[in-house]
């Protein structure tokens, strides 16, 4: 029989821990547990819990990586049922308040790519229902600051995304739904106007990606499949919908890399789709069905933070398909 | 008898470690109001979970009865909200009405 040293011309490590820089396929003995292991890679994409939300939050906003992200805002329900000031860091395992925004308010577009030291809140609603309100801010680590104002009054829940100094946010509600495309260069907005609008006005849709590539899946209205893609100057309709019909999911990752997940009706909450730029590919189901959570990270390390449902201060971590995936070898 | 796909538990969700990624791999999960957990029947680690997690195993009709508590609930407060605070047709952006949930094994 063909021996490890045989295939590979190398001999197993014998380590007393686990190596920190590891690559798929190597293998090695962990003398302090007696295993031996394996690096390979997950088969299908799945969800874990994640830190508990220190509120009941949803219509929240979240940017930043799966390990350092932060979230802001949200409507508190259940509970007192109105808008917060909240803002919390997520350090992959727990959360810990940092200082407030300046506006309570709930329903804001976020630049999702951004993080714990640059992030920007755009727009949103300052009560449970109506009252919108254009006031952006940014977060630079220590304090909330007000910026300039988004050019339109509007709710715009998931539909930002990009960093603080090159964010992108498109469509959303100011009374009715809208098509317009904004873009921040950290210190202005800029309303693009005409071609740059989106093909269906929409809101509770959920936008991923850059300033100049991005993809926004879902929506209220038109149907509630539809998808565009950005390509820094206008947007087109995706010939693919997603397989799970419903509005107020998230999404993270690029415009051709993407996973968008949860939604309304409740029923179809869990549903988890990944996209590679041509079409949709149904993977792992979420634990808690949800909709109008904050959403961020990437296609294989995302982030599910609050949201309506039953989850509103649980969070849940993505793992995609093919993510580096540490296993122990056993027989049977 | 029919063959049990699912079995229900209550457990309360902690946070990170709750569902591991492991876990995640090995187990179908689904939570439901009234920290009712749904995992894999005749699973041998669908019930080392459970008791990990501290749960109570429920049988069906005990799940679905906390399940349709906490609803009729919920739905007692979303009744309660002021009228621009519910959602007027479904995929709006305000909070609907939670709906009735019938669990299945």
């Amino acid at each position: 029989m063909a021996t490890y040293y045989d295939i590979f011309g190398q001999k197993v490590q014998y380590l007393s821990s686990d190596p920190s820089d590891v690559q798929i396929g190597q293998v090695w003995y962990n003398s302090t547990s007696n295993t031996a292991k394996v690096q390979g890679a997950t088969a299908s994409g799945v969800w874990s819990a994640g830190g508990t939300y220190p509120i009941n939050g949803t219509n929240i906003s979240g940017a930043g990586p799966q390990t350092a992200a932060i979230a802001f805002g949200a409507r508190v329900y259940p509970g007192p049922n109105g808008p917060t000031n909240v803002s919390n860091t997520y350090d992959g395992s727990s959360w810990t308040a940092t200082p407030p925004i300046n506006t309570s308010r709930s329903n804001s577009g976020s630049a999702k790519n951004g993080s714990q030291t640059a992030a920007l809140m755009i727009a949103g609603n300052t009560g449970g229902g109506g009252t919108e309100t254009n006031v952006c801010e940014e977060y630079n680590g220590s304090t909330w600051a007000s910026v300039n104002n988004y050019p339109v009054s509007a709710r715009e829940h998931d539909q930002g995304t990009g960093i603080q100094t090159l964010a992108l946010c498109s469509a959303g509600y100011t009374g009715s739904y809208i098509t317009t495309t904004c873009t921040y260069d950290g210190v202005n907005w800029t309303a693009l106007g005409s071609p740059s609008n989106m093909n269906g006005a929409r809101f509770s849709g959920t936008t991923c990606g850059t300033q100049t590539a991005a993809i926004m899946f879902g929506g209220t209205s038109p149907t509630g499949v539809n998808v565009e893609s950005w390509n820094g100057s206008t947007w087109s309709e995706e010939a693919a919908s997603f397989n799970t019909p419903r509005n107020a999911g998230g999404s993270a990752g690029t415009s051709t890399n993407a996973v968008f997940f949860g939604g309304e009706p409740t029923g179809n909450g869990a549903a988890t789709e990944t996209w590679d730029g041509t079409s949709f590919a149904t993977t792992g189901s979420m634990a808690t069905p949800r909709y109008s959570m904050a959403s961020n990270g990437t296609a294989l390390a995302a982030l599910c933070t609050g949201g309506s449902g039953a989850g509103e201060n649980t969070t849940e971590e993505f793992t995609g398909a093919g993510s580096p995936e540490t296993q122990t070898i056993t027989t049977s | 008898m029919a063959h049990k796909t699912y079995q229900y538990c209550v457990a309360t969700n902690w946070g990170k470690g709750f569902i591991t990624h492991n876990d995640a791999v090995k187990l179908e999960f689904r939570s439901f109001p009234g920290n009712v957990w749904r995992v894999n029947a005749h699973n041998q680690d669908a019930n080392k979970w459970v008791a990990g997690v501290n749960g109570t195993h429920k049988t069906l009709s005990e799940a679905q009865a906390i399940v349709d508590a906490e609803v009729t609930q919920a739905q007692a407060d979303w009744d309660a909200l002021p009228a621009d605070q519910k959602a007027p047709t479904a995929g709006f952006e305000l909070i609907s009405r939670p709906t009735d949930i019938t669990l299945t094994e």
